[in-house]
């Protein structure tokens, strides 16, 4: 593996693999709480705040920090308004992320390079101060996470049932935001907002496939997401292609192939069913 | 030992008057149905039992302690009616779900892991889903799924159990099976049961008690006195409010 000689390769390995854990952990509760855009929601305003912070002068990862947050707290607080509607409070925050970011943007003539870069991402790029950040924050994140993991899987469940136990859904529910907002902007400034969204929601979508419990879901996506940024880091450098493309693309296909093969299986058993009702049946 | 008291709750939504003036005592160890129309207030009088909606007037208690309290100390299992908007996709085993339970009640049991093990496999003998404990809950029927409900709220092991109408959307045998298996608990775990019914019939038989509602409470009383007025009763809670 010649390619393992670089530098640069090895940090976006590191960096790579760390998204590759922390996302589909946070994914998991995000895809069956319907949240699947939410990603993309954060990442957008997020983008406001970059374009926002260069605005007002401030390093612009700060200024997506903030507003992510506080994205993230008017997320929850729609959800939570309107619980049978969760994606409509998400769509609102998308389009409005989208539209502050062309008018900072517009406002400050911001160079369209350092815009690609955090909607594509670096992960190339990325030096060892990136990468203990990201490791620091996805400690912190999976951290809390493994501490609430009973509730809050629970509370994904049916909230009315958590609250009846005394459980403080409102408190958890936003926690829980705050900690999605967190990986999305951290990893939005290292990774990209692509990288990051893709890899909270397309390996989780291929390890349902696999209709296991929670748990082993959660494991199944973790390894489907690692699997996705070692091929897509590798193709990517002997493609020359962007490495957030070749990663999100082998998810994809990893979620295709998946969806392939249990239609395959199936269908095999049901001939093998049919087959052996018809030998039964000659036979008598 | 324990009572439930509701003194003269009232709730509304918004001017919508939803329950008026009920006031009863439930006794450690009854099996109350709660029977009424449909839109009468029975799902709305459970969540304040349940301290999911705080009575525009009055006030539960479990003995002494509010209701606020009781919650906080997993006395309260809860089976909801609509949980199954989540179910059906929800990538969790039975074993998973059950284990959920313990979430509800004592922490302590969770330090000990066969302790844990040993609880869940019991809650899912008990309803009798332990065959299932491997498959994800959506794959199995509505009545199995009830069973498992029951199962998780029974393993924090609650004093008082809160079903909304378990029954509802479920064919007639896995009903009646539900019906036997909440009875089961009530006289051999000695837990106090409200349960929310539409089908008053077989309600009555495994109940010891019945509050009809229809905003106010039509009638209380034991379900032998129950049947003793069976028809004014029926007629009241279908033809008035």
């Amino acid at each position: 593996m010649e390619f393992f000689q670089y530098d640069f390769i090895q940090r976006a390995f590191l960096a790579g693999i760390i998204t590759a854990i922390v996302c589909p952990v946070i994914g998991s509760f995000v895809v069956v709480r319907r949240q699947s855009l939410i990603g993309d929601g954060l990442g957008h305003i997020a983008f406001a705040g970059v374009t926002g912070g260069y605005m007002l002068g401030i390093y612009p990862a700060v200024g997506a920090f903030v507003l992510t947050m506080i994205g993230a707290v008017g997320i929850e607080l729609v959800r939570r308004k309107h619980a049978q509607f969760a994606d409509m409070g998400l769509a609102i925050f998308f389009y409005s992320g989208l539209a502050m970011a062309i008018i900072f943007s517009t406002i400050t003539r911001m160079p369209s390079a350092g815009l690609l870069s955090f909607l594509f991402g670096s992960i190339i790029t990325v030096s060892m101060t990136d990468i203990s950040i990201i490791a620091g924050s996805g400690t912190i994140v999976l951290a809390i996470v493994y501490l609430l993991f009973d509730k809050l899987m629970l509370i994904t469940l049916d909230e009315d049932i958590a609250n009846v136990a005394g459980i403080n859904t409102s408190m958890i529910n936003m926690l829980f935001s705050i900690l999605t907002a967190a990986v999305v902007v951290v990893g939005m400034t290292v990774v990209g907002v692509l990288l990051v969204s893709a890899l909270m929601i397309i390996p989780v979508a291929t390890a349902h496939l696999l209709r296991l419990g929670f748990k082993a879901t959660m494991g199944a996506a973790v390894a489907f997401s690692v699997l996705s940024v070692a091929i897509g880091l590798t193709a990517s450098f002997y493609l020359d292609i962007a490495p957030g493309g070749t990663i999100v693309m082998t998810a994809v296909l990893m979620y295709v192939a998946t969806a392939i093969s249990r239609e395959v299986i199936g269908l095999r058993a049901k001939w093998g069913r049919a087959s052996s009702l018809t030998g039964n049946q000659e036979n008598n | 030992m324990f009572e439930i008291t509701l003194s003269d709750i009232n709730f509304a939504y918004d001017h919508n008057v939803v329950l008026q003036d009920i006031s009863m005592t439930i006794d450690k160890g009854d099996f109350l149905a709660v029977v009424g129309p449909n839109g009468a207030g029975k799902s709305t009088m459970l969540k304040i039992m349940a301290g999911l909606l705080t009575p525009t007037h009055g006030q539960v208690k479990i003995g002494e302690k509010d209701i606020s309290i009781a919650r906080v100390q997993g006395l309260i299992g809860y089976v909801p009616q609509n949980y199954g908007k989540n179910i059906l996709g929800f990538p969790a085993t039975v074993t998973e779900i059950v284990s959920l339970g313990l979430t509800l009640g004592a922490s302590s049991i969770r330090k000990n892991h066969q302790a844990t093990k040993h609880i869940i496999s019991h809650m899912m003998e008990l309803v009798g889903v332990e065959k299932f404990r491997d498959r994800r809950i959506g794959e199995l029927s509505g009545g199995q799924q009830q069973r498992v409900m029951v199962a998780m709220a029974l393993a924090s092991n609650p004093e008082l159990l809160l079903l909304d109408e378990p029954t509802s959307g479920i064919d007639y045998e896995a009903s009646a099976r539900i019906y036997e298996l909440l009875g089961t608990l009530n006289k051999n775990l000695g837990i106090t049961v409200v349960m929310v019914s539409h089908d008053i019939d077989k309600a009555i038989n495994c109940a010891n008690k019945v509050a009809c509602i229809n905003k106010g409470l039509c009638f209380y009383g034991s379900n032998k006195e129950f049947n003793a007025t069976h028809a004014q009763a029926r007629h009241l809670w279908y033809y008035t409010g």
